[in-house]
């Protein structure tokens, strides 16, 4: 994938957050060798955008609280 | 005719299973061009079981309490010397399967007879069954319509008399949603109750298995073979605490969905509102703990062939192979302390009332909607009200309403995990009064020749 391709902004992430988010999807797929062209690395970046908002919104209850993972892949 | 209606026919000998299954394999060559709900038919192997089914009742042996009764599997199921392709164009050169998936064979051993596989959204990562590779299957209430995802193949193939009951898969949403848009019956059980042995998994932690079918009764006969623990119960009700879900389950919907619940609600004397803590933020731990687990799975296949896989899914597997350990680890830390939230919840309540989905079965290759002013993205926007649910493992069934101007909506009644039978018979009870309940679809009503 080339480098600098720009994802589409998702949501009201900012333009540094966005960027960081390419240059992520950029190494790990060298790392993990799913090598992606730029219109999918585009793509994927975007999908991952918005999952790292979920991220964020999710992790701040889960940190808060400091919980346990516990039963839920026995059940 | 239903599961019940063809069982006692075939037991009294009013007619053959033989005859069963002819007429159900003339019926899908017939119809199911308009519909693309199968992707395979078993002919032989079906027109097997049946002789089987009939030589046991000329030998005076039971035959089982399905005995004839044809039923479809959403393709992620095993069938013995078939590829489980699992919508997929990159598993087509897999090796077939050696044995049944324990849910077909549970079915079979009760005098069910598998006739076909059914469509699906690739990986069952979707809600609307536009596959790129089998074709999209279409609502049969209204042949321009999506019948909803991922088991859509299933639905349709029910809601339109070609089969009366169906196999599916739920992870988030995929029983429930298309059960929904189709206006059929439809059950997600409690997470580990029924096996998923020989069915293509999805979400390790989330996968379910259940069925679909046009009328409740029919619904607990199938969930009966599928769960060996499974005790019916009554129809007695008295007593059940019920509560409609608000907050977050109250809005971003159309006034059709939210009728949909109060005429529920309205039959069965709901105590209260409740809010479920969360609920939000749990439908976004499902999106990560399903990204992460799915692109996992399928990280090896989309090293080697990710031009084949349906451009729909594979964007967002390749995402999901990458994401943060962290992020990973922080939806599953929540879903533990959302478990604590159900607990307090089922404590105070015996059943909740929800919508199934935020509004009925939209246009095929439609991508947005406007609701309550706003512009949303149809394809993830289906699972709003059930992927929350999802996360806590517990049973949910849906049952289906008719909305004006005529395409069907579905309640979601959730309990406590384990209470199976209270939902089916509360479902029943709602039917027997005339609240619920599955509508023929003339395009496809049976003729006589």
């Amino acid at each position: 994938m080339a480098r600098g391709v720009r994802a589409e902004l998702v949501g009201d992430m900012s333009e540094e957050k966005n960027d960081a988010l390419v240059a992520y999807v950029e190494s790990v797929s060298e790392l993990i060798q799913m090598p992606l062209n730029d219109q999918r690395a585009r793509a994927v970046a975007a999908v991952m955008a918005r999952i790292a908002d979920f991220a964020g919104d999710v992790g701040a209850l889960a940190l808060a609280d400091d919980v346990e993972i516990a039963g839920i892949f026995t059940p | 005719m239903t599961a019940g209606e063809i069982v006692r026919s075939v037991r009294a000998g009013s007619t053959t299973a033989r005859v069963v299954i002819d007429a159900t394999l003339a019926r899908i060559a017939e119809v199911d061009g308009r519909l693309l709900a199968f992707t395979a038919v078993f002919a032989e192997r079906a027109r097997e079981r049946a002789a089987r089914v009939d030589h046991a009742i000329a030998a005076g042996r039971d035959p089982g309490p399905l005995a004839g009764v044809p039923f479809a599997a959403k393709n992620l199921f095993d069938v013995a010397g078939v590829v489980t392709r699992a919508g997929a164009k990159v598993t087509a050169h897999d090796p077939p399967a050696v044995r049944d998936a324990d849910a077909v064979a549970a079915l079979e051993a009760q005098g069910a007879i598998l006739v076909g596989a059914t469509n699906m959204d690739e990986f069952a990562y979707g809600f609307v069954t536009e596959n790129a590779h089998d074709g999209t299957t279409r609502n049969p209430h209204a042949l321009d319509r999506i019948a909803g995802g991922s088991s859509g193949g299933s639905a349709a193939a029910v809601a339109a008399d070609l089969v009366p009951l169906a196999l599916a898969s739920d992870t988030n949403g995929s029983i429930r949603v298309p059960a929904a848009l189709c206006g059929i019956f439809g059950i997600r059980p409690t997470l580990g109750k029924v096996s998923r042995r020989g069915a293509f998994p999805f979400v390790h932690s989330l996968d379910t298995v259940g069925p679909f079918a046009r009328t409740a009764a029919d619904l607990t006969a199938a969930y009966a073979a599928l769960d060996a623990q499974f005790v019916p119960r009554a129809a007695e009700l008295a007593g059940l605490r019920i509560a409609r879900l608000g907050g977050y389950f109250a809005g971003g919907s159309t006034v059709e969905a939210q009728r949909a619940v109060e005429r529920v609600c309205a039959a069965i004397a709901t105590h209260a509102d409740v809010v479920l803590s969360d609920a939000g933020r749990a439908r976004e731990a499902a999106f990560i703990i399903t990204a992460a687990e799915a692109g996992e799975l399928h990280a090896a296949r989309l090293r080697r062939k990710a031009d084949d896989f349906d451009p729909a899914t594979r964007d967002r597997l390749t995402a999901g192979a990458m994401l943060p350990a962290a992020w990973y680890i922080r939806a599953q830390r929540f879903r533990s302390w959302f478990h604590e939230r159900i607990a307090e919840m089922f404590a105070q309540v015996d059943v909740l009332v929800a919508p199934a989905t935020p509004h009925p079965a939209t246009l095929v290759g439609q991508k947005t909607l406007i609701l309550e002013g706003v512009e949303i993205e149809i394809r993830p926007n289906l699972g709003v009200y059930t992927q929350p649910l999802t996360l806590a493992g517990i049973p949910v069934v849906t049952v289906p309403i008719v909305a004006p101007p005529g395409l069907p909506l579905g309640v979601q009644l959730v309990g406590r995990a384990g209470s199976e039978a209270v939902l089916l018979a509360l479902a029943a009870d709602l039917e027997r009064r005339g609240v619920v309940g599955a509508q023929a679809v003339p395009a496809f009503a049976h003729t006589t020749k």
